[in-house]
């Protein structure tokens, strides 16, 4: 580090550390952590809630409190997919498929600590990343452009095969599945209405959020239900509370790989949680000795995606901060604050506005800090909502689901929606078909059908600028490669065991 | 006291509050929170102009009763002003933002509901209409970008943040037509967003962008990009002061995107007066004309007949426009 970043760095811990910012950054991270925890209004509404807050504000303070709700929102999220499997934002989603197995296994507590140690080290490691080489990063990202977009967006279609269990042919069904519930709503490159059968609620599309409770939170209802009634239901008996030393050294790994791929990630534009929080989980699986364990409560695979999605909040930080382009929904409310407060974004950031730039970078440091110490004794009192008795545990979770479901858009449709979802969630399970990948799809399905589009525009109808630029080459060798490896990973795997 | 009489008094309570209840409160309108719906995600120009809107009205003490922004995304307003128009047809502490991006969506007949339906109730600012590129991009002047343009029309690609046959893809169309460029050979591509747009810009993925000056206002004072010329039918001042206007480089094209609010259609005619008589009180406040300035803002405040003449006139130009675009059928 240059002694002049030092230089600007202590100065942002200057501002971050006045009694008065590190108020706001405690209550960003406080009310962050709730929108975490609850379901359905995600960082971007809980943020825009919370803008009249800022008025009359000095700027640094207003983008203090408003980020900490942003980085605490990506810590709490794990909270309800690990203890009910009900994923309160799309980015959480991978974090179910082994939070919530551990938690069946009365590992809730290793879990929810693993998720806020790996949530700290990533952030911690993302601003310094941020810090550091920020700048030319997000120079680098704007190099994607459509068509560069599509080849992430195949490349992060590929990551399936991580997903899908024993049979590759029902997780591409279900991927399938997320594409077509993808193309409803209204098509931005040609403004026409798509499959919404006169329903005006549907012109914006199917939210993942309302998707992905439906799918996952529903359907477990439905499906523990029906082993209550037929008493094959095994309550959770709880084991430990915290984390095993084992447990942190089996994980550190998966943290910092988690890190990096969820930082790098987080710049592009699009989708950058999920993408990021799938892609380090597949990534785990990958290089994992023991794969067939991820789905089952492999740790590794609850703290590669959680480290992932707080590293990402920091890498879509760079293009707002470095370039003054919003690139995702939730820098959008941050951009629309600034304004507010009479700072204008641009590339110039950095030098016009410099108490902003490094009071913030200063402040998520603090801000990290403070929510670990704030999480992990919330892992006690967490757990113990699991000794809750089943007849009371699954309608209160019934009711968390549907309350999240309708924060999103105050709209009664969503709960309609969610509830049929459930429904075939359910079947789906009981027919051995993946709920991950439909999450998928229903993500990248848009953004990939968009760049696809935008790319022929560009073009005048060639296909030729998608293998043209060797990006997207890079990335379509990385899908092919995701798609084939898994073949000869498992083999040689197989092949290890018999022979030991 | 008799059975009877106490039913009396019992009839007479319920008779009164009945009463009480339909009539408004005896405070003065508003006597209750209002709510500012941005049919958008925030961030974007119905947002601001919905949150800018509340914190002058507040800063300047002109609204007492909390203003909340709510934001209602979805088909460019189309979902928020159903909801209106079937659902809050009489609510009267409702205002919803628009702008030209719903008179040209009507023009291409993508909206159940037209602003017909709804009660305008003003228009307070004007966002004009910029073609920017790149820094180092080899056209240094709207000249040099235009003749290039005549000279192969079919490889140069604008990027906007509206849909085709939205307001950026019809500025471009609207250059085209005015340079004798045939409008079928325009090439726009349409991003999900202002910064969506710049980015493509940025990167080099397109031509040129196309959208409004307050969405690149940072970037032309930071000289990342440079914008050729504004489709305004003045000068701009502060750091638009040197970007000169597309009818002085001899295409006649203006195209002003202006942003207010309406109301439910059964609104009540104290209510209209009562925000026509604020908001045209929020238009002259200093904190207003500071916003204005920061934003690169221009005011354009029009209510009660001006406004509906000048909703009719605009649709009007553009539905010929889309007419001969192309993009709707006769």
């Amino acid at each position: 580090m240059s002694g002049e970043t030092l230089g600007h760095l202590l100065y942002g811990l200057q501002i971050a550390l006045s009694p008065l910012n590190l108020l706001y950054a405690f209550i960003g991270c406080l009310v962050g952590t709730l929108i975490g925890v609850l379901p359905g209004i995600g960082p971007a509404g809980g943020m825009a809630l919370l803008i009249p807050l800022t008025y009359g504000k000095e700027p640094a303070s207003a983008i203090i409190l408003l980020a900490g709700i942003y980085y605490g929102a990506m810590y709490g999220g794990s909270t309800t997919s690990i203890l009910l499997n009900v994923p309160g934002e799309a980015a959480s989603v991978v974090t179910t498929l082994d939070g919530y197995q551990m938690a069946r296994k009365g590992l809730a507590g290793p879990a929810l600590s693993i998720a806020a140690i790996g949530s700290f080290v990533a952030g911690t490691i993302g601003v310094g990343l941020l810090m550091l080489i920020g700048p030319p990063l997000a120079r680098a990202a704007l190099k994607f452009g459509p068509a560069e977009t599509f080849a992430l967006m195949v490349f992060g279609l590929s990551m399936v095969t991580s997903l899908s269990g024993r049979s590759l042919r029902k997780g591409l069904i279900s991927t399938i599945l997320g594409l077509m519930l993808a193309t409803v709503g209204t098509d931005l490159p040609t403004g026409l209405i798509r499959f919404t059968f006169g329903i005006p609620k549907l012109m914006e599309g199917f939210d993942v959020v309302v998707v992905a409770i439906g799918l996952f939170a529903v359907s477990e209802i439905l499906s523990c239900a029906q082993e209550l009634r037929t008493g094959q239901y095994h309550r959770a008996e709880l084991s430990r509370i915290w984390l095993s030393l084992k447990d942190l050294l089996q994980s550190l790994g998966a943290i910092l790989r988690g890190t990096f791929v969820g930082f790098f990630i987080g710049v592009l534009p699009g989708a950058a949680h999920v993408t990021a929080s799938f892609l380090s989980y597949t990534v785990e699986k990958r290089f994992s000795r023991n794969p067939e364990n991820f789905g089952k409560g492999e740790i590794r695979g609850v703290a590669a995606p959680e480290s992932a999605n707080n590293s990402a909040a920091c890498g879509a930080l760079i293009p707002l901060l470095t370039l003054g382009l919003p690139a995702s929904a939730v820098t959008a409310v941050l951009y629309g604050a600034l304004l507010m407060v009479g700072v204008r974004p641009s590339p110039f950031l950095f030098q016009k506005h410099p108490d902003v730039a490094w009071g913030l970078i200063g402040s998520m440091y603090v801000g990290n800090l403070m929510l670990l110490i704030l999480n992990l004794p919330l892992v006690g009192l967490w757990v113990r909502i699991l000794d809750t008795p089943p007849r009371w545990l699954f309608p209160m979770v019934l009711a968390v689901s549907f309350v999240g479901v309708y924060s999103v858009n105050n709209a009664p449709l969503d709960l309609f929606l969610a509830t049929i979802l459930g429904v075939v969630g359910y079947f789906m399970r009981k027919l051995d078909y993946p709920l991950a990948p439909v999450i998928l799809g229903l993500v990248l399905g848009d953004l990939l059908e968009q760049a696809l589009r935008q790319t022929l525009m560009i073009s005048g109808g060639s296909l030729m600028p998608l293998i043209q630029s060797p990006i997207s080459l890079v990335l379509f060798g990385l899908a092919g490669a995701v798609m084939v490896a898994p073949k000869l990973i498992y083999r040689g795997n197989v092949k290890l065991e018999t022979e030991t | 006291m008799s059975k009877s009489k106490a039913w009396l008094w019992v009839g007479i309570c319920t008779c009164l509050s009945i009463l009480f209840c339909g009539m408004p409160a005896w405070g003065a309108y508003p006597e209750k929170p209002v709510e500012f719906i941005a049919p958008a995600n925030p961030g974007g120009g119905w947002d601001l102009t919905c949150r800018m809107s509340a914190k002058v009205l507040k800063e300047a003490g002109l609204v007492t009763q909390p203003i909340t922004v709510v934001n209602k995304p979805g088909g460019f307003g189309v979902v928020a002003m159903t909801d209106i128009v079937r659902n809050r047809r009489s609510d009267q502490h409702v205002l919803i933002a628009f702008s030209a991006v719903l008179t040209t969506q009507m023009a291409i007949k993508k909206n159940p509901f037209t602003y017909k339906d709804v009660t305008p109730v003003a228009a307070l600012f004007v966002d004009y209409g910029v073609i920017a590129v790149r820094k180092d991009s080899k056209y240094g002047s709207f000249q040099e970008l235009l003749d290039d343009w005549k000279k192969q029309p079919g490889v140069l690609t604008f990027a906007g943040s509206s849909p085709p046959g939205g307001l950026d893809h019809m500025r471009v169309a609207m250059l085209a037509k005015a340079a004798g460029i045939p409008v079928d050979k325009v090439r726009y591509v349409a991003f999900g967003g202002g910064a969506d747009a710049l980015g493509a810009i940025l990167g080099g993925h397109t031509t040129a962008f196309v959208g409004e000056a307050g969405e690149i206002a940072g970037h032309e004072e930071s000289g990342t990009i440079r914008s050729l010329a504004l489709l305004a039918d003045r000068k701009l001042g502060g750091i638009f002061q040197k970007v000169p206007l597309a009818k002085d480089l001899g295409l006649n094209v203006v195209s002003p995107n202006w942003r207010g609010f309406y109301a439910p259609p059964e609104l009540k005619p104290d209510v209209l007066r009562y925000w026509e008589e604020t908001l045209g009180k929020m238009v002259q406040s200093k904190q207003w004309k500071e916003v204005l300035e920061k934003q690169a803002w221009v005011d354009f405040f029009l209510t009660g007949d001006k406004l509906k003449k000048f909703l009719d006139e605009e649709l009007a130009s553009y539905e010929a426009l889309a007419m001969e675009l192309g993009l709707v059928q006769k």
